[in-house]
């Protein structure tokens, strides 16, 4: 599965996919130090959704986009 | 190393810092956290079935770095305090990325931005 190369792009992925089937969706976050490399995964077993970045910025949006997870998982 | 017993949400987000502090040092192993949604049960269920109505619903965080796994459960109570702290802890971690650098095409998206 390739890596969406744009940030809005996948976050409006994961919250459709998330809306779509809510009890299966999981978020992943990899961070790799070493390679200074942050991979983010959003998938419900049949789509698989994947970001990856090298950029510090990217982690203000990725607070934002799993704090909606979040919320969203303990209020269904 | 097998997850053991959910732990508490305080001790899960203390190792997870040692987590992502032995992650420089120590190799170049990635640190995994997953979140998906979990209703509290301990056996397998058959496949296919979905949570059922009436069910409390947390969120299941579970880390990993190398072979040592780590899991906590975040009721709906605990939210919002949780979130603040894994945000604090990302934020102070996650250091080797670049910052972003005053390119053009940023100079650009920021001027399109402010007018919008």
């Amino acid at each position: 599965m390739t890596y969406f190369t744009n940030w809005d792009e996948f976050a409006k992925a994961a919250e459709r996919l998330h809306s779509a089937n809510p009890d299966k969706c999981r978020f992943v976050t990899k961070y790799n130090h070493t390679a200074g490399k942050l991979i983010l995964k959003f998938t419900d077993d049949v789509v698989c959704l994947q970001y990856s970045t090298t950029q510090l910025q990217d982690v203000k949006k990725l607070e934002k986009l799993s704090s909606t997870f979040l919320r969203q998982v303990v209020t269904q | 190393m097998s997850v053991e017993q959910h732990l508490s949400n305080d001790v899960f987000l203390q190792k997870l810092t040692g987590f992502y502090r032995d992650s420089k040092i120590r190799g170049a192993k990635s640190v995994y956290v997953t979140m998906k949604p979990y209703d509290g049960r301990t056996k397998a269920v058959a496949k296919g079935s979905e949570f059922k109505d009436g069910d409390e619903v947390s969120c299941l965080f579970r880390a990993k770095w190398g072979s040592r796994k780590i899991a906590t459960e975040v009721t709906a109570k605990e939210v919002n305090k949780f979130h603040t702290q894994y945000s604090a802890i990302l934020v102070s971690q996650l250091v080797n990325l670049e910052k972003r650098k005053k390119t053009e095409e940023n100079k650009k998206a920021a001027a399109t931005q402010q007018k919008s």
